[in-house]
């Protein structure tokens, strides 16, 4: 996407007549790239569900056939009715999805039939939000002020304990730490609960107790995602503050006396952070996909699980929905790391004109 | 710089520290809406549980009432030759030859908000399937429905359907005076009224509340809550030693070492046979597969015994007729009763060479021409990892044979499978479900399709005649002594010629923790199932009491 950005111009010019019209073509320019994005991403969630061998009807005449249920052709026939027969003209089936979409009708879940999928995902979207939103951030930033610290002293007692540490840490499989916490904290230490996003018991989203127990229950999946994605960012943050540090300016900027928080803030991390922030804009837009492992391990409620339960069942409607979200979350994302990168980096303004 | 950063990491630890010390106040907190020693906790094993209860609904993740609600109209019994027996329906009785079944609504029974259960709920329950033909929960095949007196209701066939009884289990009994203001196709059914001993309490997707109610027809239940949260089963079996599950319906490879002997006194398990099996599935349009030489060899060339232990979840060896003993003893030919194939090298060669087979190279081959031995399986189940893997190594091992594992998630392998395009298949091989039951969707002739076309049974494409004619011959009589005859016949099909071969039973999974209730079915003559679902559960809860 940086490449992208190139093009980017919030242009300060003496003709304002000029500007406006290059920043009207820059401005369409820019909203048909979303919008080819945005049809590609549409169709591509169409086809890729399909793309899959077996189908919806499959798996729930296969349920069927495993509890027993002596099953009849007539039956077969009028489950893939409803669950649709694979063999229906494919731009039928196009045509009546685009028009779904056009009315933001997401159509009926094929898995938990007859649920609408805007409310599987309007139940499992906050947990997902909440926790891998939270998380994100928080990793990054840890991970990025940590890096900045080793970057700008690097060699030093704590740049030599942390960088290695942080490599091992981005080294260890994500479910194994995930499992050893549980093991750990959940069961033999008995400090967090073991499975869920909130207590059962209490009332569901009215009472205090209820508020409580989710900070107690997405606590301990918290902090394992951010002890194993911190690494990544702290890394990344280092290695490019070694590069910035030994650039002229930075040495200049020290010959000039400034305090040495003026020279890492304002000279040193801020041109650094210009790649990480890419990443980042990448991470937030796929925070809806959810996080898969953690909520596997710790039962968590989640798109993660209703994505893999969407696709293992087959369930077109769904995986449709959630593909389609995530997709449109990245680009939007996308679409705002483009606008502050700007904001930024003044070199991209000055390019751009 | 360095001050600053110092006291940002201080800070952030502290923080952390102070959350965590104040999670950990809050663990003691459970339990204040349901008290445990006023509940029965049940592993829900569908994890994001949906408020769905349109028991009609064909989906995999509809209407978890688990019989406390919604009440079918008859009951399984399993443990009496998986014979059929009252429950909503007080009787019922064949006429026309078979093809007209008629059920009585049992009396006094009334609906959670009072409403007498009438003979106009259970026609407006059974019209929906026939109404809607997406609305099939089953496949429960009539072709008609009319109310005949003022507490009968009659069901019509177009061919005779003793053996259709076992499917009526599958027919549950909605109150008309609420269904009929909405949708039933697109109605989800947030707030259930049924017949069941319990209303439903609470719902979030994480757990949910059922509350018992008085006046319920059978008896009321001793305790006041049901609750089902939902798990992993790898964080269930976590739930069942800390004891915040009472009962969780899952097979526990190694159960007895890691659950069992932690404390004997407490903790239960040991899974009795479900009737059900899990074995090979032969395609029988293929060679070798329709050589019963092959299938026969192959089958004498597995140690059941060993497939059993290394899996070691209680799952026994399957007995040879595909008929477990406790369940079907009085059904089973005498020479069969209690006898499992054993592993036998020698046969297995002998019955090779009779037809006329070598192993070369891992593969075999007969008459120059080579064939590959692919075997696939559901990825999905652990379980089937391991058995798959230790067939795969004994016919290495005794035969020679080079098995080529596949695994598959269940959505591709059931869709290969039940068109037809496999060679050799680990699949559910029978059900408690009654003789019939037991081999109809596995081997009737008359549910064969092309290949290529999705089957609704005998996904291996078996043919034989003789199958055909006893399997329509007990659908069409209830006279004892001729279903008998003929499922000896089949028993004997099912032994000599291998359509299938059976391999492990199934379960019925009971990991029990008894520290709050005790009272579970599970003494070795106990004539009731453990169940997390259906009529079995609501006896079983009955019969409960708090330890």
């Amino acid at each position: 996407m940086t490449q992208a950005t190139a093009d980017v111009t919030l242009a300060e010019e003496s003709a304002p007549r000029a500007a406006g019209r290059r920043n009207r073509g820059f401005l369409l320019r820019r909203i048909g790239f979303y919008l080819i994005a945005a049809w590609s991403a549409i169709t591509l969630n169409f086809l890729i569900p399909r793309a899959m061998p077996g189908s919806p009807a499959d798996s729930v005449i296969a349920t069927l056939q495993q509890k027993g249920g002596a099953l009849t052709a007539d039956t077969v026939a009028s489950i893939q009715k409803i669950f649709g027969q694979p063999r229906t003209n494919i731009f039928h089936q196009y045509w009546n999805y685009l028009g779904q979409l056009a009315h933001f009708n997401l159509g009926l879940s094929t898995s938990s039939y007859p649920t609408p999928v805007r409310s599987l995902i309007g139940q499992a979207l906050p947990w997902t939000l909440l926790l891998v939103g939270i998380t994100t951030i928080l990793a990054f930033c840890i991970g990025t002020s940590i890096g900045i610290i080793c970057g700008w002293r690097s060699g030093s007692r704590l740049d030599s304990t942390l960088s290695p540490l942080s490599t091992f840490l981005a080294a260890v499989p994500y479910f194994w730490v995930a499992l050893f916490a549980l093991w750990l904290f959940g069961f033999q230490l008995g400090w967090f609960p073991l499975a869920g996003g909130y207590d059962p018991n209490s009332a569901f989203g009215s009472s205090p107790r209820f508020w409580i127990s989710t900070l107690q229950y997405g606590l301990l999946p918290a902090l394992t995602i951010v002890f194993s994605s911190c690494g990544g960012w702290l890394l990344g943050m280092r290695n490019m503050t070694i590069t910035t540090t030994s650039e002229d300016y930075v040495l200049l900027a020290r010959a000039k006396g400034l305090s040495p928080r003026r020279v890492i803030f304002r000279y040193a991390a801020r041109n650094a952070i210009l790649p990480q922030f890419t990443s980042f804009a990448l991470a937030l837009g796929s925070i809806l996909g959810g996080a898969l492992l953690t909520e596997t391990v710790f039962t968590y409620p989640g798109v993660g699980h209703l994505l893999y339960q969407a696709v293992s069942n087959r369930d077109y409607p769904l995986m449709q929905g959630i593909l389609l979200m995530t997709t449109l979350a990245v680009l939007v994302a996308n679409f705002i790391a483009d606008s502050v990168y700007v904001l930024l980096d003044p070199r991209t303004r000055e390019q751009g004109e | 710089m360095d001050a600053f950063s110092r006291r940002n990491f201080l800070r952030l630890g502290g923080s952390a520290a102070a959350v965590t010390a104040l999670a950990g106040c809050g663990r003691e907190s459970g339990g204040v809406t349901t008290p445990r020693r006023d509940t029965v906790s049940i592993l829900s094993k569908d994890v994001q549980a949906v408020r769905n209860f349109n028991i009609f609904s064909p989906a995999n993740h509809a209407g978890p009432s688990a019989g406390l609600i919604f009440e079918q109209i008859v009951r399984l019994d399993t443990f009496d030759g998986a014979s059929i027996k009252p429950w909503l329906a007080s009787a019922w009785e064949f006429s026309e030859g078979g093809k007209a079944l008629t059920f009585t609504v049992r009396p006094g029974v009334r609906f959670s908000d009072g409403h007498p259960l009438t003979a106009d709920d259970f026609l407006y329950s059974m019209q929906l399937p026939l109404k809607h033909s997406e609305l099939t929960p089953s496949g429960v095949n009539y072709t008609g429905v009319q109310k005949v007196g003022p507490d009968k209701v009659m069901l019509t066939f177009d061919a005779p359907a003793y053996q259709n009884l076992a499917n009526c289990v599958n027919i549950k009994i909605i109150p008309k005076h609420q269904w009929e203001k909405h949708d039933p196709v697109k109605w989800t059914c947030p707030d259930p009224i049924g017949t069941g001993p319990c209303v439903l309490g609470e719902f979030s997707e994480q757990q949910y509340v059922f509350t018992r109610r008085p006046g319920y027809w059978s008896g009321t239940l001793p305790m006041k809550y049901v609750k089902y949260p939902t798990a992993t089963e790898d964080s269930a079996k976590l739930l069942m030693v800390d004891g915040q599950l009472d009962l969780s319906t899952i097979a526990w490879p190694g159960g007895q070492k890691h659950y069992v002997d932690r404390d004997p006194a407490k903790y239960f398990y040991n899974p009795k046979p479900s009737g059900g099996c899990e074995g090979i599935m032969f395609n029988h349009t293929k060679a070798p597969w329709n050589d019963v030489h092959v299938r026969r060899a192959l089958s004498m060339a597995i140690d059941r015994s060993v497939v059993s232990s290394v899996l070691a979840d209680g799952q026994l060896p399957m007995p040879i007729t595909n008929l477990d003993d406790k369940i079907y003893h009085d059904w089973l030919l005498p020479e069969y009763r209690g006898k499992v194939q054993q592993l036998d090298v020698a046969g297995a060669r002998r019955e090779l060479a009779q037809g006329g087979w070598k192993i070369e190279q891992g593969q075999l081959v007969k008459d120059g021409k080579r064939y590959p031995v692919v075997f696939r399986f559901i990825t999905d189940y652990p379980a089937w990892h391991i058995e798959t893997a230790v067939i795969a190594d004994q016919w290495q091992r005794y035969l020679g044979l080079n098995v080529h594992l596949i695994a598959q998630p269940a959505a591709t392998f059931n869709s290969q499978v039940n068109s037809g395009n496999f060679d050799v298949a680990y699949w559910f091989c029978g059900n408690g479900n009654g003789v019939y039951q037991s081999y109809y969707t596995l081997l009737d002739p008359s549910l064969y399709v092309p290949i290529g076309k999705v089957a609704a049974g005998d996904p291996g494409r078996w043919k034989d005649p003789e199958t055909k004619r006893l399997l329509a011959q007990m659908r069409g009589t209830e006279d004892h002594a001729t279903l008998l005859s003929a499922g000896h016949k089949l028993q004997r099909i099912v032994v000599e010629q291998v359509p299938f071969i059976p391999v492990l039973s199934g379960g019925i999974w009971n990991a029990i923790n008894q520290s709050y209730w005790k009272g579970w079915p599970i003494a070795a003559s106990s004539k009731l199932k453990v169940a997390d679902s259906s009529p079995d559960l609501v006896i079983m809860l009955q019969h409960m009491k708090r330890a």
